[in-house]
């Protein structure tokens, strides 16, 4: 330990307390809002372009939401009084909020799910034996209606609950950039455009978690990705990207131009301290890269060949993923690294690889989602499958319309 | 509605599950929560009932008289013997030990007060540490030995008054 603490530093603000956990919550949460965006833009938009991934997509969400507190339970440590947050909600704080915010988003995405599925479940029901179809039959709650009448009504439910479930999924992650804009001693953070910038960059995500799964999962199932799909996919990524960084660099730019006191602490930050997260990653290699390769996509759409283009829109959408980490680290460990003085930085924070809030608890943390899909798909199909033959476009239609 | 029995349902379990809650909210509340504010009120009887663990420089007197009389001398006079040591009460109870005092003898414990820090204050003894380690021989670009400091200075008297 050599305590780097540099310039007019208090003595009590040397240390680094909000951890890699910190770093992860507001990112697995993004994940979780920007998932349901894209799957709402099929149920409530009408973006029937979408279908393919409406279910992969409402279910991502689920399973990221389900996961979302583990990295601040761990962080606090005692994680059974979590639930006092929702036993007893001091309301005078946005964390009571929250909870009242988490538990009715849960319900509403449940509900989407149930009704999205029910018809899949009854089929499934219908075909199963023994333990097996007591689960779906239990799942189905009983009722095996699949008339026309029942799937209206569901499909009416359907885009209430989306609609619905909007606006709290940009409540939920608004209210994660609230947090860090709320803290008023820090004016790295405290602005009120930090919900903003949280808001998009998480839509930027879970678009980019949605092209990297819906890939993944047509190549494990051996099926054709829907070029229609995957191009509005990308379309729609590369606005949100755009707003993303533009609303990044509006923040930065404001405090540059206004040469105000704070900038003279977060100047030589971003370009001295966190210049390999923030320059490097943020700005060059996961904005200017990705935006570079979608507008590819988008733009010369005619020119590019389907596995070129799902070849260029999973790197984007890797890259963006790692662009939107970033941009945690940057936002939570950078506001943290300079000492409330404003005229010195903190001690140095590097997580350890198998610390309690190191490196290998938030791999272990962010791969549970993608266990918990893996699970869900062996027991409903995340792909959306056309199995009953209702007659509407499948995914398949639009493709065999261009082969011939 | 003759094909709604489903969502019928699914209502009524989301109607008993909001039931429930509120139900079983109210036996989790605890008893004393909200009397004098947001917090358990029969949380402070607990804490007034826990055993005092500090003891002050003099409970340590008794038994260890000459460290006592090297540090009053010294500049470390004013720093109780429990803020490097650790709580009496983990040590001896009714003036008998009842376990080993631990003993803490990595700089980092020093660089707890004594790391250079431009807010402290003027008269206080701060040193960058290597560059403290540099002036005296040690090379720079080599790892810290943890008890590098005890090679040179004794933490009860570290500038050695007390035997001038």
């Amino acid at each position: 330990m050599e305590i780097e603490v540099t310039g007019y530093s208090f003595p009590n603000d040397i240390h680094i307390l909000w951890s890699l956990m910190i770093v992860m919550y507001p990112y697995i949460t993004g994940l979780v809002a920007g998932s349901f965006v894209v799957s709402s833009l099929y149920h409530v938009f009408g973006r029937n372009e979408l279908k393919p991934i409406s279910r992969l997509s409402l279910v991502a969400s689920f399973g990221f939401l389900l996961f979302a507190t583990l990295p601040l339970l761990n962080h606090l440590g005692h994680p059974e009084r979590g639930f006092n947050i929702i036993i007893t909600p001091n309301f005078s704080s946005a964390m009571a909020a929250f909870g009242v915010f988490y538990a009715a988003y849960l319900i509403v995405v449940m509900l989407e799910i149930w009704l999205i599925y029910r018809k899949d479940i009854i089929m499934l029901a219908r075909r199963s034996r023994g333990i097996k179809r007591a689960f779906y039959a239990l799942l189905a709650l009983g009722v095996y209606d699949t008339s026309e009448e029942s799937r209206k009504l569901d499909h009416n439910i359907v885009v209430v609950l989306a609609s619905i479930g909007i606006p709290m999924a940009c409540i939920l992650h608004g209210y994660v950039g609230f947090m860090f804009g709320s803290v008023k001693a820090n004016s790295f953070w405290s602005t009120p455009l930090m919900p903003i910038i949280f808001l998009c960059s998480a839509i930027t995500s879970g678009i980019a978690m949605v092209v990297v799964l819906y890939q993944i999962l047509s190549k494990l199932n051996g099926a054709r990705i829907d070029p229609e799909c995957m191009q509005s996919l990308c379309r729609w990524l590369w606005m949100f990207a755009i707003i993303t960084v533009t609303v990044e660099l509006l923040e930065i730019i404001s405090l540059a131009y206004e040469r105000s006191e704070e900038w003279m602490v977060v100047g030589p930050l971003l370009g001295g301290k966190l210049a390999f997260s923030f320059i490097g990653i943020q700005l060059v290699f996961g904005a200017l890269i990705p935006i570079i390769l979608l507008g590819v996509v988008v733009l010369m759409k005619p020119f590019l060949t389907d596995p070129l283009r799902n070849t260029m829109a999973f790197v984007a959408s890797l890259i963006l993923l790692v662009q939107v980490l970033a941009m945690r680290w940057n936002v939570v460990i950078g506001g943290q690294m300079f000492s409330k003085s404003m005229m010195g930085f903190r001690q140095s924070y590097d997580p350890g690889l198998f610390e309690k809030e190191g490196v290998a608890v938030a791999i272990g943390i962010f791969v549970l989602p993608f266990i918990f899909l893996a699970i869900f798909n062996k027991f409903l199909p995340l792909a959306e499958e056309d199995v009953e033959g209702d007659g509407k476009a499948s995914a398949a239609e639009p493709q065999a319309a261009r082969g011939a | 509605m003759e094909h709604s029995k489903h969502i019928w349902r699914a209502a009524l379990i989301l109607l008993f599950g909001v039931v429930g809650f509120i139900v079983v909210r109210q036996f989790l509340i605890p008893k004393s929560f909200g009397i004098a504010g947001h917090y358990r009120f029969d949380a402070l009887a607990e804490f007034m009932a826990q055993p005092v663990k500090h003891g002050g420089r003099e409970s340590c007197r008794k038994c260890h008289e000459p460290p006592y009389e090297t540090t009053s001398k010294g500049k470390h006079a004013r720093v109780s013997c429990e803020v490097c040591h650790g709580p009496v009460g983990d040590h001896a109870s009714k003036e008998a030990k009842i376990a080993v005092m631990p003993k803490n003898p990595s700089y980092k414990l020093c660089a707890y007060c004594h790391q250079k820090l431009a807010a402290r204050p003027k008269g206080f003894k701060q040193v960058s540490f290597r560059k403290h380690l540099e002036e005296q021989g040690f090379a720079s670009d080599s790892k810290i030995p943890e008890k590098i400091c005890l090679k040179c200075h004794e933490p009860h008297d570290p500038t050695g008054a007390a035997g001038n």
